[in-house]
């Protein structure tokens, strides 16, 4: 005791040498530590045993721990184990997916173990909460997983295809086909109303991942919807295991300033302890545009051309108009859709997975290649490779684990420079061939841009990616670990769009010297340290878990962009060095720093009564002095009133029930670093040898952190000993204080102003998600997954929104996502031009005083229904999604009916003799002001407005199990997968998913593959 | 031990939290950007100012209202009144073109947003420069006659686009987001303020000795033709004289070589920022195969042209398929990279510094200096000169002569038919859609909901 006291004292003057001393060398500090004795156990006897399932198949990797010890092993491949111990012990057998079982020795030799097979699975399955981990039906929060087998369906590279109508509360739009294109998600919810702020947080393997592209606007902007190639476009979809989304405040607290969107955690695959396995997954597939726009065949539209200019009094038809005017064959068809933007798209994916290892160590190494071309003419392609290891390792005493995993992806992305698909839909159908006789591009003599000029020019992008991780834990007492996680992380992309001259009309006369090239390099850098403690301890009846960590994070991205114009040659011009002009466009170093400290508290008491305590203080340099800190938190607390006794004797039809509730705040700083600060920066234009220095933006140097409160309520059921589960959540999350660019007249000199506006945004909505187990048979099983959400969107408070600059964009008690629309009064019987309702009665149609429809563009309701059979050795997996909502009618999305443009056949209908009643007005070929004036005006009109609902067979995936590899010692499977399949619609446009008419829709995908275990 | 154990966990932990916490705020805060200057730092140094001001010249060479691109006033408003003929059916030209633009048209709002964003620059100048202590009052005169003189120079152009407009004078973006419109005549007297300031901050040479920027002369030649679009007749004479007496300036004899880079004549041009670069006014018109890819100069336009017009030969290039010619100007004859510069952009010359005068005189009823001053330049074109005294003849001879002297440079067709009062007889017969009220563009709808002080909207929308 004496002795000890000293060393305090010592130690007390040395306190900060030795604090030093264990955060730097920590691991050193762990070597030491496993030097400590170990116990005696007494080795008494040996038991040996099989486990099988009920139809007494041997279960390899089966869990065999001796009750009260952390002694134990797992099962061969045959399903046999042996172990020494008290031949009076029990033994505790547990495996995935089967009802654990406790089994006496009773100083036997030999046991054989049936393993019953868990029906739902649930009480098993641990959800990753980021920090911390808890069982499903334990939480308190609402945290959904996906599992591995839904995101194995997808064909496509990126991640969030596969959360697409499996998960209520997440809306997921793919943008384009086009690969490398984004999927939007949105988590219960536009919460700001800026709308580039929407963004959840990703965290992969514990490291954040940013999913801000470092493409630039000038390279891909011109093929790629968005702001360019998608940064998770490099994780491989085959090496996640599992993806969970964490949304409401119980769950997203803990992650602060970056949680009021929701936060993505995305764990990759980790080995398993028992016998190596190398895995080979082959597939490919076809793609295809599935539903093109019915357009005008050449008799339809040269009619439509004639009766525009007879409508329009012409009778001499002008020298420009070289469809009608004798100039064009006027009998010549061309598929416009078909030719630039009808071919097949071919993918490719091979992968090969390695894994195993002991009790103490295991490993997983896995490399993927996936190619996919596209559906436009010429040789454009995504190419993919990517490589994933992991490696883990504890102590055999266990107070040491460490986890490292490295996830390495390089894409190279070669597309055309240029998206033709709005030019292919509006082409005249009897324009001239592409091509001239000899193989070069045809002009026409000047009558038309050739469409494929486009292609002349490309758009390459490569990157590449490295996630890697490191988990130290280490077990300082019993109950007590502290661990460290370390994360790295770097993404580079270069990028590079050429314009060759030939991409111009030959009549300009310009040669390549006036060809030019756009190169973007940026690169990202990125590290995370987050020391840890995690404390649990067990009361009487009660579990006590808490945790305390702190985040320092670091984030530094470089970008080089350079223009290069004046080559002497078309064949160098991705060669810097051989253009005669070459100007650096842009040059930066951003820097993101960001701290915080967290904590957790959880209480169980009796398995019944949950709390669960979680907080968050954070700092970002993206703040102005005196706005960089700010705190979050949230209470969550959940009451399994199944396990009481009332429940047990009056409820028995219950299997399992739970409420819970949380309430808590969460925050959003998504606005890009340095804008407080008041800056010009360099343009990219020269002056008598001077760069240009241009204002960067309006000053405001006293903006903070957007505020988000949540709220949520949640009601889960278990019938009939869980073949049916249902649970229902409401939430009401309300964002204030937000952080907006304030539109302004262009006479300040600017768009906008970044500011926090004292306005309020409330999303509500409800979730229900229901999951039966509806036939289970030894030979057939069925069960079905349904899910829907109903969301509701409100702007709730706004001072003086009338007078501010967002008055034409929102109203008060509306949605953010409307549009304030002309109504339509339809086309006139008389003059055949739309008219619409003049509110002041000024005689003029103008904003803002006309335009008082609101309609609403969020869904009103969206959702997914997947049901799985399995019948012997064939899997069947069939996910629907669907979404009600409003979207833009295809034709008011063009030019004026009656243009040099093809059109949908809703035209047909049009306007054409005095009485007509019809929705298509009059054609016009532009040169009647009241027509022209009346179609922009149509399509600013609830009249523009047309259900954009779907129901979408979104993937179909069918299993056949020729071979298993605890029988055979190798297993083989086929499967066959659709994507995209089919649609039921009545939207005109391209897609209702994008509705959008100037991308590729999400292409219709089948797919042939094979898996083979050994 | 195991005592110690526990202790130097626990301590360590406390000490350890304690010690990052401290750093925290440090850890946060990061050092200005590496791509940006700060304000404050910009008006400390000289170099950063002139590469502010540079700036502004390059968008109007590049991207705003002057530039000769196809976003450009010369070339969408030569679409619009009678110089040239739309041949692209999908340009968004079409629109100038068949005058059908509207209050959501694109070209319209940058044309607006454009100009306002570089009058903030202006401003944002004039402020900094006069804030700041930094400078000698050589360098401050220089910086802040060069704004003055840009602020004006682009205020001009969006009243001859828009008519009444607001005057932009501050950075300040909640004055400027709710500012209401001046009645046109006040633009112009706030022009005219704003030149006169500009004028009196400047020396007479030009920078350098290179005519790229702004010097008292310019600022002269900018406010004759402001004084003369005001009527005010003897101060545009005295500009002009002031200009055209100096001796830094003559007429280019050779027609071929009046818009070269290095013409006698050229009082303002726009420096390409690239050695070898030529004019995008070259790369909008010029083409060398027909039918036009963009546009071609009008039928009204090259028939009413005298045939001995050396001009027609010089400035107006031609292209046949055999059965069909077209003409389009080829002031700028360079539409691609050269060795090295041979054309700028021009903003002033003398030959319009003449026609000013020649205008002022005939209005002054001074017909014999009018008929001198006018006859230089037809003489240059080899054509006879004129000779009548009777005022409105000399008066409508000067204004064919702007026209076929200035045609498809940066609008002066617009403002010219504008300004006379002559553009609607001009144009209803010429333009099938015209109206009378087309002499003013709409303003964008976009600004009129954001700033409702702007209302109403101009007649018409």
């Amino acid at each position: 005791m004496k002795n000890n006291y000293i060393l305090h004292e010592k130690a007390r003057s040395f306190n900060r040498l030795f604090s030093l001393f264990l955060f730097l060398t920590f691991s050193s500090l762990c070597n030491n530590t496993l030097a400590l004795p170990k116990y005696k156990i007494d080795l008494q006897h040996l038991v040996s045993g099989k486990v099988t399932d009920s139809h007494g198949t041997p279960l390899p990797g089966v869990q065999i721990q001796i009750e009260g010890t952390q002694q134990g092993t797992i099962t061969s491949i045959n399903g046999t184990f042996s172990i020494t111990s008290h031949p009076y012990a029990e033994l505790i057998i547990s495996s995935l997916g089967f009802i654990p079982q406790q089994v006496s020795i009773n100083n036997r030799d030999h046991i054989t173990i049936i393993l019953e097979e868990d029906i739902t699975q649930l009480n098993e399955i641990t959800i990753n909460a980021g920090y911390y981990s808890v069982k499903e039906r334990e939480q308190t929060g609402n945290i959904i997983q996906i599992n591995k087998d839904a995101i194995e369906e997808q064909d496509l590279p990126n991640p969030l295809a596969a959360i697409q109508g499996r998960a209520a509360g997440v809306e997921i739009i793919q943008t384009s086909g086009i690969p490398g294109a984004a999927f939007d998600i949105k988590i219960r919810g536009q919460n700001s109303i800026r709308s580039n702020g929407n963004d959840p947080l990703f965290v992969v393997d514990g490291v954040p991942f940013p999913t801000s592209t470092l493409g630039n606007a000038q390279t891909s902007s011109l093929i790629i919807p968005g702001l360019g190639v998608s940064p998770l476009n490099n994780l491989n979809s085959n090496d996640i295991e599992t993806i969970e989304i964490l949304k409401d405040a119980d769950a997203t607290a803990i992650y602060g300033s970056r949680g009021a969107n929701g936060v993505v955690l995305i764990t990759t695959k980790k080995g398993k302890s028992g016998k190596t396995s190398f895995i080979v997954n082959l597939s490919s597939g076809l793609g295809e545009v599935a539903n093109p726009v019915d357009v005008l065949n050449t008799s339809e539209y040269i009619s439509m051309r004639q009766e525009a200019y007879a409508n329009d009094g012409v009778t001499q038809i002008p020298f420009n108009a070289y469809d009608i005017n004798g100039t064009w064959d006027p009998t010549k068809y061309t598929n416009w859709q078909k030719e630039l933007f009808g071919n097949t798209s071919f993918l490719t994916n091979a992968e090969a997975q390695f894994s195993g290892g002991g009790e103490y160590t295991q490993f997983l190494v896995s490399g993927n290649y996936n190619k996919q071309t596209t559906v436009f003419p010429g040789d454009f392609k995504n190419e993919k490779v990517s490589i994933l290891s992991s490696l883990h390792h504890k102590t055999k005493n266990d107070k040491l684990n460490l986890q490292f995993s490295v996830n390495y992806t390089t894409d190279t992305n070669n597309l055309p420079a240029t998206s033709i698909v709005r030019e292919a839909l509006l082409l005249s159908p009897n324009a001239p061939d592409l091509y001239n006789t000899d193989g070069s591009l045809n002009w026409e003599n000047s009558t038309w841009n050739n469409p494929l000029r486009n292609f002349e020019g490309s758009y390459l992008a490569k990157s590449t990616n490295l996630i890697s991780n490191a988990v130290l834990k280490y077990t300082l007492l019993n109950g007590l670990d502290f661990n460290t996680s370390f994360g790295f992380t770097q993404s580079q992309l270069n990028e590079i769009k050429t314009t060759p001259n030939t991409i111009l009309n030959p009549a300009f006369g310009i040669g390549s010297e006036a060809s030019s090239a756009f190169h973007n390099n940026a690169n990202r850098t990125s590290w995370i340290i987050e020391p840890q403690l995690n404390w649990k301890t067990q009361f009487k009846n009660s579990t006590l878990e808490a945790l305390f960590g702190m985040t320092f994070q670091d984030e530094i991205t470089n970008t080089t962009s350079i223009f290069a114009n004046g080559f002497t040659s078309n064949a160098f011009i991705e060669n810097l060095a051989a253009a005669q002009n070459v100007s650096i466009n842009e040059n930066s170093e951003k820097e993101y720093k960001y701290q915080a400290f967290f904590a957790r508290l959880n209480i169980n008491h009796k398995g019944k009564y949950f709390v669960n305590l979680t907080g968050r203080r954070d700092g970002s340099s993206r703040f102005g002095s005196e706005n960089k800190f700010a705190n979050f938190g949230a209470v969550g607390a959940a009451w399994i009133f199944s396990r009481e006794g009332f429940s047990k004797s009056h409820l028995n039809f219950l299997s399992f029930g739970k409420i819970r509730a949380s309430y808590g705040s969460t925050g959003s700083d998504q606005i890009g670093d340095y804008q407080y600060f008041d800056t010009f920066a360099f343009s990219n234009s020269v002056y008598q040898n001077t760069i240009g220095l241009r204002p960067s933006r309006l000053y405001n140097p006293n903006f903070s952190w957007e505020k988000n409160i949540k709220f949520e309520a949640g009601l889960e059921l278990g019938f009939l000993n869980d073949r049916i589960n249902f649970s229902s959540s409401y939430y009401q999350n309300t964002s204030s204080n937000q952080l907006v660019g304030i539109p302004l007249p262009r006479t300040t000199g600017f768009s906008s102003i970044n500011a926090n506006l004292n306005a309020t945004v409330e999303n509500t909505g409800w979730e229900f998600e229901l999951q039966t187990v509806n036939i289970q048979s030894d030979q057939f099983k069925w069960s079905t997954n349904f899910n829907i959400t109903i969301p509701t969107n409100r702007l709730v408070s706004f001072p003086n929104l009338e007078g501010s600059t967002y008055s034409n964009q929102l109203v008060l008690g509306e949605p953010l996502n409307i549009l304030k629309l002309y109504q339509s009064q339809g086309v006139n019987p008389d003059h055949g031009f739309f008219e619409f309702t003049d509110f002041d009665g000024n005689g003029i149609i103008s904003r803002p005083q006309d335009n008082q429809i609101i309609k609403d563009l969020n869904p009103s309701y969206y959702g997914g229904i997947s049901n799985t059979f399995t019948y012997g050795r064939f899997n069947l997996d069939i996910l629907f999604n669907f979404t009600k909502q409003l979207g833009m009618d295809y034709v008011a999305t063009t030019h004026i009916p009656g243009t040099m443009n093809n059109q949908s056949r809703d035209v047909l209908h049009r306007w054409q003799n005095a009485g007509d009643q019809t929705d298509v007005q009059k054609y016009t070929s532009g040169l009647n002001y009241n027509g022209t004036l009346a179609f922009s005006n149509y399509a600013q009109s609830d009249a523009a407005i047309i259900d954009a609902s779907y129901l979408r067979l979104k993937t179909l995936s069918l299993t056949y199990t020729l071979t298993n590899v605890q029988n055979m010692g190798i297993g083989c499977k086929f499967f066959l997968r659709g994507q995209n399949l089919w649609t039921l619609t009545n939207y005109n446009g391209l897609d209702p998913e994008t509705r959008s008419n100037t991308t590729i829709p999400p292409l219709r995908f089948i797919t042939l593959g094979t898996t083979l275990t050994f | 031990m195991k005592t110690i154990y526990k202790y130097f966990n626990y301590h360590s932990l406390v000490i350890m939290i304690s010690i990052l916490s401290l750093s925290c705020e440090d850890f946060v805060t990061v050092d200005a950007p590496n791509y940006e200057i700060t304000g404050e730092l910009l008006f400390t140094d000289a170099s950063s100012v002139d590469a502010a001001l540079t700036d502004i010249y390059s968008q109007l060479r590049d991207n705003i209202l002057t530039t000769g691109n196809i976003l450009g006033v010369g070339y969408l408003m030569g679409l619009y009144t009678d110089e040239l003929v739309n041949y692209n059916p999908n340009a968004a030209a079409l629109l100038f073109y068949e005058n059908t633009v509207l209050p959501n048209n694109n070209s319209v709002l940058n044309f607006w947003s454009g100009g306002y964003n570089l009058i903030y620059a202006t401003n944002s100048i004039i402020e900094g420069v006069t804030a700041s202590h930094a400078f000698s009052i050589e360098e401050k005169n220089t910086y802040l006659g060069e704004a003055y003189f840009l602020r004006g120079f682009i205020h001009f152009y969006l009243v001859n686009l828009f008519g009444d407009i607001p005057y932009i004078r501050t950075t300040d973006y909640e004055k400027n987001q709710s500012i209401p419109k001046l009645n046109q005549d006040v633009v112009y007297s706030e022009i005219i303020l704003d030149l006169q300031e500009s004028k009196s901050f400047l020396e007479e040479l030009p920078m350098g000795d290179s005519n790229f920027r702004i010097n008292q002369l310019v600022s002269s030649a900018f406010l004759s033709r402001v004084y003369l679009y005001q009527h005010l007749w003897e101060e545009a004479l005295n500009e002009a004289d002031y200009v055209i007496n100096s001796g830094h300036y003559q007429l280019q004899s050779d027609i071929d070589q009046v818009f070269s880079n290095l013409s006698p004549e050229t009082i303002w041009q726009f420096d390409t920022g690239r050695a070898g670069a030529n004019t995008l006014d070259a790369q909008t018109y010029v083409f060398v195969s027909g039918p036009p890819p963009n546009s071609a100069l009008s039928e009204a336009f090259i028939s009413k042209m005298e045939p001995q017009d050396f001009r027609f030969t010089q400035w107006i290039g031609q292209v046949t398929n055999g059965s069909e010619t077209w003409f389009f100007p080829n002031k700028y004859k360079f539409n691609s990279l050269t060795d090295t510069t041979q054309e700028c952009s021009i903003i002033f010359r003398l030959a319009e510094l003449y026609l000013i005068r020649a205008e002022a005189y005939a209005q002054l009823g001074q017909i014999p200096n009018a008929l001198n001053d006018l006859n230089r330049i037809r003489d240059r074109a080899h054509l006879s000169p004129i000779t009548s005294i009777d005022s409105d003849t000399v008066l409508n001879a000067i204004y064919e002569e702007r026209r076929f002297e200035l045609f498809t440079e940066m609008g002066h067709r617009f403002l010219d038919l504008k300004r006379t009062g002559l553009i609607h007889n001009t144009l209803e017969n010429v333009k099938p859609n015209w109206k009378p009220t087309m002499d003013r563009l709409p303003i964008p709808d976009s600004e009129l909901i954001l700033n409702p002080s702007l209302n109403p909207q101009n007649d018409g929308y």
